[in-house]
């Protein structure tokens, strides 16, 4: 098997082992990769959350990733969590949060969309779209779309304090009343620590100074590398 | 717990599955864009669109 496969492989396993674990059954997922890149979504009908005695969510999970030219590092240039009533996925959530590496164009690359409607929320993206604001113009063929409450890319966190699809479970289980099954607790610490750990490591490298100030405030010895020490990325800590 | 399964696609066997799939959806990817906005698409189709989303996607490597 090729690194791209055992990558993605290792991929879907991880998403399905920590979303089977919520579910308390196994639910498959499937890796599809083409060239560098490849993507993982559940494979199945929709991912049923029962709620209560009678009620259920369905859950749509879906990440878009790419391996760099040395096989090393495994990129996610997108993720979608999507969250619908009912048992079924059919395109409009209740609420979705999304990731996206490469977002550009003023808006977050880790945010949140709230399928839903309020009078006043369509009346200020209107008033938006009439003053100018380039976000709510309506394009000619969706005169109805720019309004729309889902349209709104609604901040969450930003590259490395983003949430994740286990914070998107808990919460679900929290808010909703989904029962989980008997291993969530373990997976969901094990899963969140290790997602921590790694974002940790990611915003130190995005800002050397501020861990070594860290440090030395604990008591460590930091001493720079021979070559001196590693710029912080503005670029990185600015990022919507 | 988790099960998961790979498939490796060549640029061609994309461009087939992607042919096929539009097929079964029965409508432009647009229009089914539209009516899965409007929670209008059949549940089944949306799966549909889902898998096309996906394989665009690759095909734009």
């Amino acid at each position: 098997m090729s690194t791209l496969e055992d990558e993605s492989d290792a991929f879907a396993r991880r998403i399905s082992d920590a979303v089977s674990a919520f579910i308390g059954d196994t639910v498959p997922f499937k890796a599809t990769s083409s060239g560098s890149r490849f993507v993982v979504s559940d494979d199945t009908d929709g991912i049923v959350i029962p709620v209560g005695d009678v009620g259920t969510l369905a859950l749509e999970v879906n990440y878009r990733c790419e391996l760099d030219g040395a096989g090393l590092y495994l990129k996610v240039l997108s993720s979608k969590v999507a969250v619908y009533a009912g048992s079924r996925p059919k395109g409009d959530p209740l609420f979705r949060y999304e990731y996206v590496y490469d977002q550009g164009g003023g808006l977050p690359a880790g945010h949140l969309h709230v399928h839903a409607h309020r009078d006043q929320f369509t009346r200020v993206m209107t008033l938006a779209g009439v003053s100018g604001a380039a976000r709510r113009k309506p394009a000619p063929d969706a005169e109805l779309e720019a309004a729309r409450m889902s349209r709104i890319h609604f901040p969450t966190g930003g590259h490395r304090f983003r949430p994740t699809l286990e914070d998107v479970l808990q919460m679900i289980q929290e808010e909703f009343g989904a029962k989980s099954g008997p291993n969530w607790p373990e997976v969901l610490r094990a899963n969140r620590v290790q997602w921590r750990r790694h974002q940790t490591g990611a915003a130190v490298r995005d800002c050397p100074s501020e861990a070594v100030r860290v440090l030395e405030e604990l008591g460590y010895v930091v001493s720079p590398p021979a070559g001196g020490p590693a710029p912080d990325r503005e670029d990185r800590l600015a990022a919507f | 717990m988790g099960s998961s399964t790979t498939v490796s696609m060549t640029p061609s066997e994309l461009t087939d599955e992607l042919r096929r799939l539009e097929t079964e959806l029965g409508m432009t990817v647009e229009i089914a864009e539209h009516l899965a906005a409007a929670d209008a698409l059949d549940a089944d189709l949306y799966q549909v669109l889902r898998r096309i989303r996906d394989l665009r996607w690759l095909q734009t490597a």
